[in-house]
């Protein structure tokens, strides 16, 4: 029906553009929910508008609702309440489920897996449409009288490639039910999942932060069981209107501390709410939790040292690691790190910040000197340098007076030259001075430039370190 | 009263006080006026705050504070964490890995922590300060990341829960953290110079810089007494290891160092300094 002609018999009515990409990502998201039947759900994209498909793998799953039969009434309930029109249908392959798919009614009850011999028969009666081809390809079809899918397939196969494609040939094997096809689903396949159904939905943090932390427990006894350690877990919050809010925070080192876990995770919980750090919105409550830990690694028990003073180290190394997991969990992993030093001698070059999160393995991986450069540095450096006005004795001597941020100070020690190329390709070489005030006010300077330097500009000063 | 009288006092008080706060105990420096002073060292189990004493002298409070923090890892064993307030950064700069071994600090033994916030800053001390088996949390506090009265009680309970070493260096518009156990306030003074170079001839340049050198006048030590007394660091740059000494006091300075009787010479300069031993 063209739109005027529907305009005409509906005066009042609304017509917007379809928004692909908006159908996309929301169908994306009913994907994610349907995962409550099975954990591999994917999108399927149709050929044209409104041929798009939500494909469920219930190998294997369908029992645990009931059977097949029950699973798809539970599932075209479920979407019911959530104000959605389904049509849905159980078969074989894919392809076959979407053909089956295209022609159950509307509000009907779904259709379920049929017989060999009356897939065929139902299968045989659907126009070409629903083979999931090109709409060229579909009036070609019915331009040379092939109107159904039984039509088509009493042609041959041969005869079909050549006219039409090999594609065709698939398609059609696909719709009988002959042949499989891979899907993708919308999130990987975790294998250490826990999900805990709470008979009332959950509306507030305390009593959505104890479910977690059940199924937390439970997930670290799983764990346990594999002798295995977390190195990340994920939380998924199942909304009663179909959201799904989903966290997830990692460690720096394997382990299956329930406590700690939940610790972690309830911190990232109560701050996921919107980007202010706010918790977030149950709306009418929260009725499944689930916990899944994509990330693990082998972790065999450990014998606790008899010796007391190894045993408390141990315990201290144990629970810095905790620090920095929460802490990296509170303010990101980029903002807590361990320092490793290089054998650098440009300033900026001579530390590197390494996140504490990665830090187990990278000091595994290269050792970490402990010392760096012998000769003298401050324990606080400017991110950039700072200028000063100086006096200093010409051409290359020491600064005498100093004025730094509305301080004159006048220089009783120094210490240098130490000449020290910048950043690379930044700005070429700079002379540092260590020096003492007559406060005791302990400086690290550099002149950029020379007095006399015919060519080059007037020598500038800077402060980059200070203590 | 005697010095008698007021152990058994103290002991009785401590018995009471043991069922909530238990035994917290404290961290000998090693310079023993100055830990006499101090109520027997820096307080484990408590906040000592190391406060400017004047204006743009917080990168010196800095110094001391690691300081402090390099002798606890020298003796405490544990790791060593420094939460810098992004105000602090931007005054002082960062803290820098091979500065700090040369007080020192090993690099190695330190997890340096840079929230975005005031509040984050807060929280993190606290956190880290809940946290038993670390050397020493130090707290760099920029001029919004003073602590309220819930907030610093909150730091105070967990330190005392974990007998933690809490050591925040902070400037002076930093709001004060009150129920700290011990406050210094700190300015640099010279240091003292290394004994070849103190009879440099006149005319062969500057000297070198000297030991990094501080006066803490203590502003309040609960259990302690009052005074003000010269700390510097004698770790040798580049040795390597941790300090177990990494402060030492310096007997006050002779009347000759006083301003208004120092002569007019190039520079004041520290006349040769009787060292304190640390037996």
């Amino acid at each position: 029906m063209m739109l005027a002609a529907a305009r005409a018999l509906v005066p009042d009515l609304v017509a917007l553009p379809h928004d692909a990409a908006a159908a996309g990502s929301a169908l994306k998201d009913l994907a994610r929910w349907a995962g409550r039947w099975t954990p591999s759900v994917s999108v399927m994209d149709g050929v044209g508008p409104g041929s798009a498909a939500l494909m469920l793998d219930i190998t294997g799953c369908a029992h645990l609702f009931g059977g097949t039969e029950a699973m798809v009434a539970d599932i075209l309930l479920r979407l019911r309440t959530l104000g959605l029109t389904a049509r849905a249908a159980a078969g074989p392959t894919p392809g076959a489920a979407f053909a089956l798919a295209t022609t159950a009614a509307g509000d009907g009850p779904g259709l379920v897996m049929p017989e060999r011999q009356r897939l065929d028969a139902m299968v045989a009666r659907l126009p070409v449409e629903a083979l999931r081809i090109e709409a060229a390809t579909a009036a070609g079809l019915r331009a040379v009288g092939l109107g159904t899918i039984g039509a088509v397939s009493r042609i041959e196969p041969a005869a079909l490639a050549r006219r039409f494609g090999a594609g065709l040939v698939r398609q059609l094997a696909r719709a009988r039910g002959l042949d499989g096809e891979a899907l993708e689903p919308v999130d990987e396949l975790v294998e250490r999942r826990v999900r805990v159904r709470l008979a009332e939905p959950l509306v507030t943090g305390a009593g959505i932060e104890i479910a977690l932390g059940r199924g937390i427990a439970e997930a670290c006894a799983l764990l346990e069981r594999r002798c295995e350690g977390a190195r990340r877990m994920e939380a998924v919050f199942w909304r009663l209107d179909g959201t799904l809010w989903r966290i997830g925070a990692g460690t720096g080192g394997a382990h299956r501390d329930s406590a700690a876990w939940t610790r972690l995770l309830a911190e990232r919980l109560a701050r996921s709410g919107d980007d202010d750090g706010n918790p977030p919105d149950p709306g009418f409550g929260v009725d499944v939790v689930e916990v899944l830990v994509p990330a693990a690694e082998r972790l065999e028990p450990v014998a606790v040292d008899l010796d007391p003073v190894a045993a408390a180290a141990a315990r201290s190394s144990a629970a810095m690691h905790r620090l920095a997991d929460r802490l990296s969990a509170r303010i990101g992993s980029g903002r807590v790190c361990r320092i490793r030093l290089q054998d650098r001698w440009d300033p900026h070059g001579a530390q590197e910040l390494v996140p504490a999160l990665e830090g187990a393995a990278a000091a595994r991986a290269m050792p970490v000197r402990g010392d760096g450069p012998a000769r003298a540095r401050p324990p606080l450096l400017m991110d950039s340098p700072e200028p000063v006005e100086a006096l200093a004795e010409v051409p290359d001597g020491p600064p005498r007076l100093v004025r730094w941020r509305s301080l004159a100070l006048k220089i009783a020690r120094a210490d240098g030259p130490e000449r020290l190329d910048g950043r690379p390709g930044r700005d070429g070489l700079r002379d540092y001075y260590k020096v003492e005030t007559t406060e005791g006010r302990r400086l690290w300077l550099f002149r950029r430039g020379l007095a006399d330097d015919p060519d080059g500009a007037a020598p500038q000063w800077f402060v980059h370190g200070l203590g | 009263m005697t010095a008698v009288h007021l152990d058994t006092l103290r002991q009785t008080i401590g018995a009471i006080e043991g069922a909530q706060a238990g035994p917290a105990g404290v961290l000998a420096t090693g310079a023993h006026r100055f830990d006499a002073a101090l109520g027997g060292g820096l307080p484990l189990g408590a906040a000592t705050t190391f406060e400017a004493g004047a204006p743009l002298d917080e990168a010196a409070a800095d110094a001391l504070a690691l300081s402090c923090a390099a002798l606890a890892a020298g003796t405490r064993g544990g790791d060593v964490v420094i939460v810098q307030d992004r105000g602090a950064r931007a005054l002082r700069g960062q803290v820098y890995g091979p500065g700090l071994a040369q007080i020192g600090l090993p690099a190695a033994r330190v997890l340096l922590v840079q929230p975005r916030g005031a509040d984050d800053t807060r929280a993190c001390i606290e956190e880290a300060a809940r946290t038993s088996g670390l050397a020493a949390v130090v707290g760099l506090l920029g001029p919004q990341a003073g602590f309220g009265l819930v907030p610093a009680r909150r730091v105070q309970l967990a330190a005392e829960e974990a007998c933690a070493l809490v050591l925040l260096a902070c400037g002076l518009r930093t709001a004060p953290f009150l129920p700290a156990r011990v406050r210094l306030s700190v300015r640099p003074v010279m240091g003292a110079l290394p004994g070849w170079a103190r009879d440099l001839p006149a005319g062969a340049g500057l000297p070198p810089p000297g030991l990094p050198a501080w006066r803490a006048d203590i502003i309040r030590a609960r259990g302690g007494g009052r005074g003000s007394f010269i700390l510097e660091n004698p770790h040798e740059a580049g040795s390597g290891t941790s300090a177990t000494t990494a402060i030492r006091l310096r007997e006050p300075p002779p009347v000759a160092d006083r301003p208004d009787r120092a002569g007019g010479q190039d520079g004041p300069g520290w006349p040769p300094v009787r060292q304190v031993t640390a037996a």
